[in-house]
């Protein structure tokens, strides 16, 4: 149990640093005792007066994959790619990345219908479904549909791609609910909700000219002549840079081209930006890393950032296990880009 | 950080901090003043051992301390139902480390409020109104709802009025809670100083001349020194320990016949900052800074004198707010606030069976802001939802007033020597929202015999808008007061001088309710909520001659909600059982021992059924089962409270030691989600505190 007023980010405490022998799930164990012990006896002293300060969360790590899951979805303009906020009418493509701790295909339904008025909660369809197909894609590769906005569409107002996919069967969207249902078990769902543009359109943010390191050396993006590789496979001898689950690394941004677009901020000038902030997700089939978020905000002048990579849980087979890290870049305004890093991992 | 942001700054930030502050306002009863001489109130609470007679030779809290004022007389009373705690029960409560706001929840109709403000006979927080010192503060507790902003040293008396109060008060369609601050000691000067792990005060208070007494008191949290010494360094990611401080004070001019002048001040002041490396874990746009002040302090002045018959009081007040406050990078607000009102009473006794009260009441605050950050949610019933980055509004500086006069006129009818007829009417008018309502209400008490009064009411009351449910952009212009029906009846029963019971049942209709459109979408609120409740209310007092004081409450209730055109729910509070059972007992050579057993039904809860994903800002959005279908399990916490008062010479040293939750109930409230919702983790209530105090007098 955790408690109300107090949870934190994960860190290692001594008391795990050394107990180097103990399993993976030992470690866990011990690591969310201490944590809950920590937060306990500190609670049980300050109590309220910490609501703020958080304890360690000893659930889900979101900075892993373990199941089907949507982590992105990148919208450009068919006329400029770069474009994320197509006008009304225009044609569009919308890119979803689904990942799993699974190789594999997927079949999925995919919907697109204009927003209702919303300022608070879950976006809801405010109009009915303009588009609905059924489509297959490769968990780890984009999947690209290509689409045409109504030219009813007013500037400022919002419309929401949906995308759904269930363990078994097909899933089926619910315009009124704006929900997708299985036959069997809750589906794996997200939406993108693109605006129209009222000025100048958003962009995409660009991880191309950017740098990723891994323990100092630049660590190159796959060619993916033949696509993801499946999570785990064996990979001793390739060409892929070698992680030991016995030593911790250090995974590097280094931002190329300042992406951070400047604003015109039409809802007001208090607080406003001049310019966007860059927020990161970094997520991978193999645990170890140690948060899925970063962000350059507006008014950083350091524009790079670290994670931890310290896989210390992880028993791969004497043959390794690909790791894949998925990069994605996101400019708080629909903007969106990714990036894949594959290394092996060894054991001791 | 997710409970912070909801906690702090409740979706909209600074304005649901400084939303008391849009409350009712000014009220309060100022008692006339009595001679000093005058004997003390009879019928104490439990835990209220001053009022047993100490055995010899034992320091005794009352024999050397002249309280000058109010409330030892009891004052007729000006509605069917009141119930009280003196001032040595609300600060031995077991539980409540001695604050007096927090120790109500003994008496029926109070609710388990774990963020403050009280619930009263089903309604929620912001529509009651705390008055301290005839004043509604605009915030009542520092950061995290352990102190109320008062020192509880000071406080005379809290009255709690959970329904069916007079026409004196209004704008308000819960319950009042009056906490009256006491006047000086004239009896020489005296100090006191307290030191606890939660924090420092001291308070002076003496003669000036001979009619003139002052007292000043101060408080400052400890918190930042304990985190600094004792919390180990990689225990929490807070660069500046919060930090409270608060004061209050008085001049009290009493020249002489049954005029009364007290000029009082109180302010105070909570700050933390704290800084988060990296993203939250479930919600990438909390980051960076989180953290701000909030301030206040007012003055006011109090004038009370008789005229033959007629008895006259005159308040006015002016005072300051400040808040500011961020949530990382997305959401930043600052408020400046000058609050002004004042009250004017007249009581004039007509004939032996009539006296006319009537009265202006007059609340004003003008604001100067801005804000950035997520839409405000209904301030009852909304579901939690992720705050999303594309969604925020921008308010501009902006100023507006708040101006909210009323007039009201009330009589006191004895038809015959057993009844009590109190009917009144009131007139309340808004400004920020152009409209006006009419409050009439009709009390009765009738003495069946000496051991048994009936007493039943029915009344209309009425409620403005929060401010920012009115402000374009935020809210809707064009949102209109809502109001609320209020019926009840029962009988209290004198056993004994020592045993005492009341009975109450109660039943109110809400109409008009404030409630937020689907998405919060423009108008963001709508006159489109009912509301429903009902109960009972029982209570006991025994007082033994050896000391024991006992005080049980039980109350049985049912409160619900209708939001727009959608099903019946319940309250986000509803209670259905709520049990109090304390105990005060001295037990001789300066001891004294106290115990509180609560027993709650769990407050609803809203199942989260599945989730989905926002690929754009990769936050998680929940899918809501029944909205509060489901409770969290019923609470139940033991408190203890032991006492050892030394007598120093002229002096006396008290060490005490204030358990809360002495057998460490979990006492799930809610859950804890994974950033996907998929798991979940119960977030358990207040923990095991021992809160180890000590205080020295003179």
């Amino acid at each position: 149990m955790k408690h109300a007023f107090s949870r934190r980010s994960p860190k290692p405490s001594s008391r795990l640093r050394h107990a180097e022998e103990a399993s993976r799930a030992e470690r866990h164990e011990l690591e969310a005792r201490a944590a809950r012990a920590r937060c306990g006896w500190a609670s049980g002293l300050l109590a309220a007066a910490l609501a703020a300060a958080a304890c360690e969360d000893p659930l889900t790590d979101p900075a892993l994959i373990a199941g089907p899951r949507i982590v992105g979805a990148r919208v450009s303009d068919a006329a400029d790619p770069a474009v994320a906020a197509p006008s009304a009418g225009a044609s569009a493509r919308i890119d979803w990345l689904v990942l799993s701790d699974r190789a594999g295909e997927f079949s999925a339904s995919v919907a697109w219908c204009s927003a209702a008025p919303s300022v608070l909660g879950a976006p809801r369809c405010g109009g009915p479904v303009f588009l609905e197909q059924r489509v297959a894609g490769r968990f780890g590769e984009s999947l690209s549909l290509d689409f045409t906005l109504p030219g009813a569409l007013a500037p400022g107002a919002a419309w929401l791609s949906w995308l759904g996919l269930c363990d078994t069967g097909e899933p089926s969207f619910d315009p009124d609910e704006s929900l997708f249902h299985c036959s069997d078990g809750q589906p794996t769902s997200g939406f993108y909700r693109g605006f129209i543009p009222e000025g100048s359109p958003n962009r995409n943010p660009s991880l191309a000219d950017d740098t990723l390191l891994l323990d100092g050396a630049v660590w190159a993006e796959p060619t993916d002549t033949e696509g993801a590789p499946d999570p785990g496979a064996p990979c001793r001898a390739s060409v892929l840079p070698e992680l030991s689950t016995r030593q911790a690394s250090s995974i590097a941004f280094e931002l190329g081209g300042d992406d951070r677009e400047a604003l015109e901020d039409a809802r007001g000038t208090y607080a406003a930006h001049d310019r966007e902030s860059l927020v990161y997700t970094h997520v991978s089939n193999r645990s170890g890393l140690e948060r899925a978020f970063s962000a350059i905000d507006f008014d950083a002048d350091e524009l790079r950032f670290e994670v931890p990579f310290a896989p210390e849980g992880e028993d791969p087979p004497s043959d390794g296990a690909t790791l894949s890290v998925y990069l994605l870049v996101r400019d708080e305004r629909g903007g969106v880009d990714w990036s894949r890093r594959d290394a092996c991992l060894l054991p001791p | 950080v997710r409970s912070l942001v909801r906690t702090t700054l409740g979706s909209i930030a600074a304005f649901g901090a400084l939303a008391a502050s849009a409350q009712p306002s000014w009220a309060e009863e100022v008692a006339p003043p009595p001679p000093a001489a005058d004997p003390p109130s009879a019928a104490p609470p439990a835990g209220a051992p001053e009022e047993s007679a100490p055995p010899e030779n034992e320091p005794d809290d009352d024999e050397d301390e002249v309280y000058e004022a109010v409330a030892e007389v009891a004052a007729p009373p000006r509605q069917a139902t009141q119930r009280s705690l003196d001032a040595r029960a609300l600060t031995t409560v077991p539980g409540t480390a001695g604050d007096p706001l927090k120790a109500i929840e003994v008496l029926p109709g109070v609710g388990r409020s774990s963020e403050g403000d009280p619930i009263l006979r089903g309604a929620a927080q912001h529509e009651s109104a705390v008055f301290i010192d005839g004043t509604s503060v605009p915030f009542l507790y520092h950061f995290g709802n352990l102190r109320s902003v008062v020192h509880p040293r000071l406080v005379e008396s809290v009255d709690v009025y959970p329904g069916n109060f007079s026409v004196r008060y209004g704008r308000a369609t819960g319950g009042i809670v009056a906490a009256r601050m006491r006047d000086p000691r004239r009896d020489g000067l005296h100090g006191e100083i307290e030191l606890s792990l939660l924090d420092s005060s001291a308070l002076i208070e003496g003669p000036v001349a001979s009619n003139l007494s002052f007292e000043a008191a101060a408080r400052r949290s400890n918190i930042d020194f304990v985190f600094e010494n004792f919390v180990p360094d990689d225990t929490f990611d807070v660069v500046v320990a919060p930090v409270y401080w608060d004061y209050q004070g008085a001049l009290v001019y009493t020249p002489g016949g049954d005029s009364r002048l007290r000029l009082s001040f109180i302010g105070s002041k909570d700050a933390t900052t704290l800084s988060f490396g990296d993203p939250n874990a479930e919600n990438p746009a909390l980051r960076g800074e989180v953290g701000g002040s909030i301030e206040f302090h007012r003055v006011q002045l109090a004038y009370l004198d008789r005229y033959g018959d007629l008895r006259q009081e005159l308040q006015a007040y002016v005072g300051q707010q400040h808040l500011e406050q961020n949530v990382g990078p997305n959401s930043q607000t600052y408020f400046d606030v000058t609050d002004f009102g004042g009250r004017a009473e007249w009581e004039l006794p007509v004939c032996p069976e009539l006296t006319l009260i009537a009265g202006l009441d007059v609340q004003g605050s003008a604001f100067e802001g801005a804000y950035r950050g997520s839409a405000a949610p209904s301030a009852e019933g909304s579901l939690g939802t992720p705050d999303n980055v594309e969604d925020q509004i921008t308010v501009d500086r902006t100023t507006f007033l708040l101006f909210n006069p009323a007039a009201y006129v009330e009589a006191r009818v004895l038809p015959t020597s057993r009844l009590l007829l109190l009917p009144g009417i009131r007139f309340d008018y808004y400004h920020q929202n152009d409209a006006g309502t009419v409050n009439p209400r009709l009390s009765q008490r009738y003495e069946l015999s000496d051991a048994l009064t009936l007493k039943s009411a029915v009344g209309w009351f009425s409620q403005p808008p929060l401010y920012y449910e009115a402000i374009a952009g935020v809210g809707n212009p064009l949102i209109q007061p809502y109001h609320a029906l209020h019926v009840s009846a029962g009988g209290e029963v004198r056993v004994s001088d020592a045993l005492s019971f009341d009975v109450e049942g109660f039943y109110k209709r809400l109409t008009s309710r404030i409630v937020s459109t689907p998405g919060s979408a423009p108008p963001h609120f709508v006159n489109d909520g009912q509301g429903r409740v009902i109960g009972l209310e029982l209570g006991a007092k025994y007082t033994a001659s050896s000391g024991l004081a006992a005080q049980v409450a039980y109350t049985l209730s049912r409160s619900e909600r209708q939001d727009r055109d959608e099903g019946w729910r319940l309250f986000d509070q509803d209670q259905t059982h709520v049990l109090s059972i304390a105990l005060g007992y001295p037990l001789g050579a300066g001891w004294h021992a106290g115990a509180r057993f609560r027993y709650v039904t769990g407050n609803p809860v809203t199942p989260v059924i599945g989730s989905f994903y926002d690929a754009a800002t990769d936050v998680y959005y929940p899918i809501f089962g029944a909205h509060n279908g489901e409770r969290d399990p019923a609470f139940q916490e033991l408190d203890l409270r032991i006492e050892k008062t030394f007598a120093i010479g002229r002096g006396r040293l008290s060490a005490y030691l204030d358990v809360q939750n002495v057998y460490a109930a979990e006492n799930a409230q809610g859950f804890t989600y994974s950033y996907d919702y998929r798991e979940r983790e119960a977030t358990t209530g207040a923990p095991f505190f021992p809160n180890l105090g000590l205080r020295g007098e003179l």
